[in-house]
């Protein structure tokens, strides 16, 4: 513009005048531009009004066609669950599929050796898979122009490999007798292999509760941790299709599927080995509806065994016979009963079922008590055997384990003898509202949040709710429900100092190449008790088993602690009992934490029905896994000494735990003014319907109003 | 400024005439419209959801709004055309060389069009199309300097121009300038990719009918393309037959324009994909499937870029097609609009330039998925996933723009 402006008027006027002339054309021919784009956009409309309008149903059916028959798509694997240790606990096998494709296999029929390449593949796959060469020769002439006949499955690696080096030397040699006789050369094709994986595992009915298996299409998990981790062990599946390239080749274009992520559990292959091998010979003499144990690092609530007694083999896991006997599933007619069986067996107890977990509650009481310093190491408490609360008609005794009464005590050896009269005391300076606030702190009462499918959240009172009977109950541990995660994870902070861990079942998510992608690590979900009372009770297990309730527990060279629980079950005057016990070594610093829980058992007639079921359990377990952890050997002493010789002076009335018949006197109590302590009938029943858990609240809470 | 003289100048003869802007806002609310329309397609046509495909889109359809308001505000399009130019047409030689001819290219579905860029795939083609766009239209503007007196190229001196192409003799050298600028370019592209190779001579051409005198000759292409494609559409096979008989083409040269002609009879055999985008079209309806039930996306390689339209149709059915080709009609003519009332010939041409890409673009796009032309790979402007496509027509929508903002519609009273 600044040459124009400088050059001279005449020529910027005639400059104008042809810009001007220039425009008024370009401008002309702009239009018929637009008029023949949109021309020609009209055009395309109105093909496509017509491709709608003429083929609409006709397309709809091809599209289905297409894709039975056009389409490969490349089967995920499905990601590999392995032990803390690279123990592979379940995989995906690479299996075949054979596919014919007919079309392919008579190739020209107007050539002279279509009938002869027919005879040729048909031989092949006859002498190598022992197909029916009848069969086969039927299945391609009636489906003659197809590309996709699936005709054999689960065919393995080496198989396939034959198969392909046969037909490579078949071949060879059609081709040199076919030269040789001068006549055209063919080769057999129309055979491929499909990829396909079956889920494999290994040690069959191993961790199978824990584990879960996958449904057929590998796309879905059921129950463990083949549910919980369902979407990290899916892939997605890989694609063939054609492209058309700008040079207007059809080329094969394939996305390579997407396999699974590897699972790490933190389960350790000995240690469940030791805790199935414990409950297994348990019930070689034994009977019980439920068995279960956990195995726990306390230090991060990583659960290295969970094992039950309901076992099934994961490759086959609608067989019901390792769980059921002959007679039970012979008793079985309905589909429905069948069902029904299945289900209880594959279920997790351990976390899907709620259940009054009895004296192994005491220690939280105590610690409680503690930190609302409302006792202290030096308190005492005088047992008299019961404990009354009301008076006359309306009024409830409830028993001490020991009906003679434990005389004074003090607060350890309140835990050490299991006094139930000490507990009720305890409980009473708590008060029901803090007891209540306890147990949430403690985790009781709402789902772990441990990383299995199907967890109950347990049953607590309401603090508004919560009467003084119940509060005595529940100091013992009678009247609240608990899973086994809750109860050993809130546990698992008693004796580490404190510290509330997430109890996890999987400690790492690798890639299907192995590379790390997600670490699970302890994760601090709260802190419960102080160190200092950690280290009372940690103490007080320890006396417990040295010289307590739970003395058969005892190992030589290593310092356990303990605590063991008879609850009784619900309805009361049926006088069963649950019984469990709770360890850990060594005790001066806790390695592993072992709880089991034996439900209603039945036993000999020279047995009694004690915690020392869960006991022999429990010390099983220990003494079969201190090789493959970190329990060291330990001469750690008793502090307690006053208790010490007390117990030398009267070792038989404390040798062992008898819970039975400790809240007599609740059925009149009932009766009289309807605060029943034992009416969560539903909620209690773990052995009867564990579904009904969150319902069964409600009837308790009702009624208690 | 000369601006404010050149307006007094304009103005003064025709006093009762009084001028405004255009209006570009409902425009930019189409082009927006368009890519929102495409995000939703190419989520609705990933596998799952938020994937890669997606954000990458997405950030490519934020950042060219940004790059084309930047433009739009501070770069005129006088600069772009002059010096900004310079620098396009070496970026694009530099990377179409290295596209084609070092081992930077990178191989994505089969074929060799990108380049790997701070993380980003950039597919030169598309750069060279905005630089082809600005490069004739400069070269038909440009001005030449014979001793103080002006002229512009082709600028008709009373019939001069009808000579252009009647002898051969008197093309002008600024003609002869584009064409060597632009031929490398046009051959690198077609090498790499036919499609924009098409695409851009057939920008060139339009361009060049529009800018220069030459009548005659366009008309006679035009008549024989019409003429062409009927005697194809109906005779080709026989004259490919023919063709392979005499031994002119091989044939798997022959292959392709047979497929096209034919899809169902080569259904397992190139055909596929196109047929497939005919079923997904035929499928549709009216109303369509809904969002994200397409039958046929999963099955086919570009359902959210070359094939989106199809998907489209069986998605959204003839209504959602409809809705969108209106937008298409809508954007052409506001294009139209500014290219008409632009405040020179420069701006003229560069926002017809814009507009022929976006149309040719739609018209041969909707051409493949209908199977009205051999399948050749065109992406739908704003709508198809393709980031590089994204960027660069925002940028020519920047260019628009900044054309607009001198552009004057002369209202009478």
């Amino acid at each position: 513009m600044k040459t124009s402006r400088r050059a001279d008027p005449e020529i910027i006027k005639r400059e104008k005048k042809r810009e001007k002339l220039y425009r008024a054309r370009v401008t002309k021919k702009i239009l018929p531009v637009c008029i023949v784009l949109a021309v020609l956009l009209c055009l395309l409309a109105v093909r496509i009004v017509y491709i709608v309008a003429a083929s609409k149903d006709d397309y709809e059916i091809k599209i289905l066609d297409l894709q039975s028959t056009e389409d490969k798509t490349f089967p995920f694997r499905r990601g590999t669950i392995t032990d803390r240790n690279n123990t592979v606990l379940a995989m995906s096998e690479r299996l075949y599929n054979l596919i014919i494709e007919p079309k392919n296999i008579i190739g020209n029929k107007a050539k002279d050796y279509s009938e002869e390449k027919i005879t040729a593949t048909v031989g092949a796959l006859s002498t190598v898979f022992g197909l029916d060469e009848t069969e086969l020769r039927k299945t391609i002439a009636e489906k003659e122009n197809s590309y996709y006949v699936p005709y054999m499955k689960e065919i393995k690696e080496d198989k396939v490999e034959e198969f392909k080096t046969y037909i490579e030397e078949l071949n060879e040699k059609i081709a040199k007798e076919r030269r040789s006789a001068k006549k055209d050369v063919f080769k057999i094709d129309g055979v491929y292999f499909e990829t396909d994986y079956k889920r494999v595992y290994p040690f069959n009915d191993f961790a199978c509760t824990l584990l879960g298996f996958s449904g057929k299409d590998d796309t879905r998990g059921n129950w463990g941790i083949e549910e919980y981790y369902n979407s990290e062990l899916i892939g997605m599946d890989g694609k063939q299709y054609d492209v058309v390239n700008s040079d207007g080749v059809t080329e094969k274009s394939v996305i390579p599927p997407d396999d699974g992520k590897t699972v790490v559990s933190t389960v350790d292959f000995s240690v469940q080995k030791a805790a199935q091998n414990a409950i297994d010979a348990f019930l070689v003499n034994h009977k019980a509806d439920n068995v279960a144990a956990i195995v726990m690092n306390p230090k991060n609530a990583e659960i290295l065994a969970l094992a039950t007694d309901k076992k099934f083999d994961l490759n086959n896991p609608s067989d019901l016979s390792l769980t059921y006997s002959e007679e039970e599933i012979a008793a079985l007619t309905t589909d429905d009963e069948i069902a029904a069986a299945r289900s209880v067996m594959w279920k997790n107890f351990a976390v899907a079922d709620a259940y009054e977990p009895g004296s192994t509650a005491k220690p939280f009481t105590v610690a409680g008590a503690l930190e609302l310093n409302l006792v202290n190491e030096k308190s005492e408490f005088n047992c008299t055997g019961s404990k009354s609360y009301g008076s006359g008609s309306t009024g409830v005794t409830i028993h001490c384990n020991a009906h003679e009464g434990h005389g004074t005590i003090n607060l350890a050896e309140g835990l050490m003898y299991s006094c139930n009269v000490a507990m009720m005391e305890i409980a009473e300076k708590i008060g029901g509202e803090n007891f209540v606030d306890l147990q949430t702190v403690f985790g009781f009462g709402r789902q772990s949040g441990i990383d299995l499918p199907g967890e109950t959240a347990g049953l607590v009172y309401d603090a508004e709710k919560i009467g003084t009977v119940d509060l005595a109950t529940n100091s013992f541990g009678q009247n609240f429900n608990v899973n086994m995660i809750q109860l050993a994870s809130a546990f698992s902070s008693l004796i580490n100092g404190g510290y509330y861990y997430q109890p996890h079942v999987v400690k790492q998510i690798l890639s299907s190449d192995g590379q790390v992608i997600k670490n699970i690590d302890a994760t601090l979900v709260r802190k419960t008790v102080s160190r200092e009372t950690s280290e009372f009770i940690k103490n007080a297990l320890f006396e417990t088993v040295e010289a307590g309730t739970a003395k058969t527990a005892h190992i030589d060279g290593y310092s356990v602690g303990g605590k063991t629980g008879t609850a009784e079950k619900q309805p009361r005057a049926d006088k069963k009992y649950l019984v469990s016990f709770v360890a850990a070594a060594p005790i001066e610093d806790p390695e592993i934490l072992i709880y089991v829980i034996v439900d209603n058992p039945t036993v000999g007639e020279d047995e009694d029905v004690s915690a020392k079921l869960a006991i022999a359990i429990e010390k099983n377990i220990m003494e079969a896994i201190i090789p493959y952890t970190n329990i060291k050997a330990s001469d750690y002493s008793i502090i307690n000494v006053e208790a010490l010789g007390k117990i030398f002076g009267s070792d038989t009335v404390y040798s062992d735990e008898v819970a039975k018949s400790n809240i007599e006197g609740e059925s009149e109590t009932s009766a009289n003014d309807g605060e029943d302590p034992g009416n969560n009938n539903d909620a209690g029943a773990d052995d009867d319907n564990h579904e009904d858990d969150d319902g069964g609240n409600d009837n308790n809470n009702n009624d208690d109003g | 400024m000369a601006e404010t003289a050149v307006e007094t100048a304009e103005r003064l003869p025709e006093q009762r005439a009084e001028y405004k802007k255009v209006n570009v806002r409902s425009m930019v609310l189409a082009v927006i419209l368009l890519v929102l329309f495409g995000l939703v397609m190419i989520f609705s046509a990933g596998n799952s959801g938020m994937d890669a495909s997606f954000k990458n889109q997405l950030l490519f359809a934020v950042f060219g709004i940004f790059i084309m308001f930047v433009i739009a505000r501070f770069f005129s399009y006088k600069w772009i055309a002059g010096k900004g130019v310079i620098f396009l047409y070496a970026a694009a030689l530099i990377f179409m060389v290295v596209v084609n001819f070092t081992s930077l290219g990178v191989n994505l579905n089969g074929s060799t069009r990108w380049i790997r860029l701070f993380g980003f795939s950039f597919q030169p083609t598309e750069l060279v199309k905005t630089t082809v766009i600005i490069l004739t239209a400069r070269q038909l503007f440009k001005k030449k300097n014979k001793i103080g007196r002006q002229e512009r190229v082709l600028v008709p001196e009373k019939g001069s121009d009808r000579k252009l192409f009647r002898n051969g003799l008197t093309v002008h050298k600024n003609m002869l300038i584009l064409l060597a600028l632009v031929a490398p370019l046009f051959l690198l592209v077609t090498k790499n990719n036919l499609s924009s190779g098409i695409i851009i001579l057939l920008i060139v051409l339009a361009m060049l009918y529009v800018g220069t005198g030459a009548k005659k000759i366009y008309i006679a292409f035009m008549v024989l393309a019409v003429v062409g494609f009927v005697v194809i559409y109906f005779y080709g096979t026989e004259i490919i037959q023919f063709l392979i008989k005499i031994g002119l083409i091989k044939e798997y040269q022959a292959r392709r324009i047979i497929v096209w002609m034919n899809p169902e009879a080569y259904s397992s055999d190139g055909g596929w994909q196109v047929l497939r985008g005919l079923y997904a079209i035929g499928s549709g309806g009216f109303w369509g499937k809904g969002l994200g039930k397409s039958v046929v996306k999963a099955s086919i390689s570009q359902a959210h870029s070359d094939m989106i339209f199809s998907i489209i149709c069986e998605e959204l059915g003839l209504f959602g097609a409809f809705c969108l080709m209106g937008l298409y009609v809508f954007l052409i003519y506001r294009l139209y609009v500014i290219a008409k009332n632009a405040r020179d010939s420069l701006g003229s041409m560069l926002v017809f330039g814009v507009m022929i890409h976006i149309g040719l673009q739609v018209v041969m796009h909707i051409a493949v998925v209908s199977g009205m032309m051999p399948n050749t790979g065109v992406s739908l402007p704003f709508v198809s996933h393709g980031g590089s496509s994204l960027l660069f027509l925002f940028i020519e929508m920047g260019i628009v723009l900044n054309v607009a903002k001198t552009a004057r519609i002369r209202v009478r009273r």
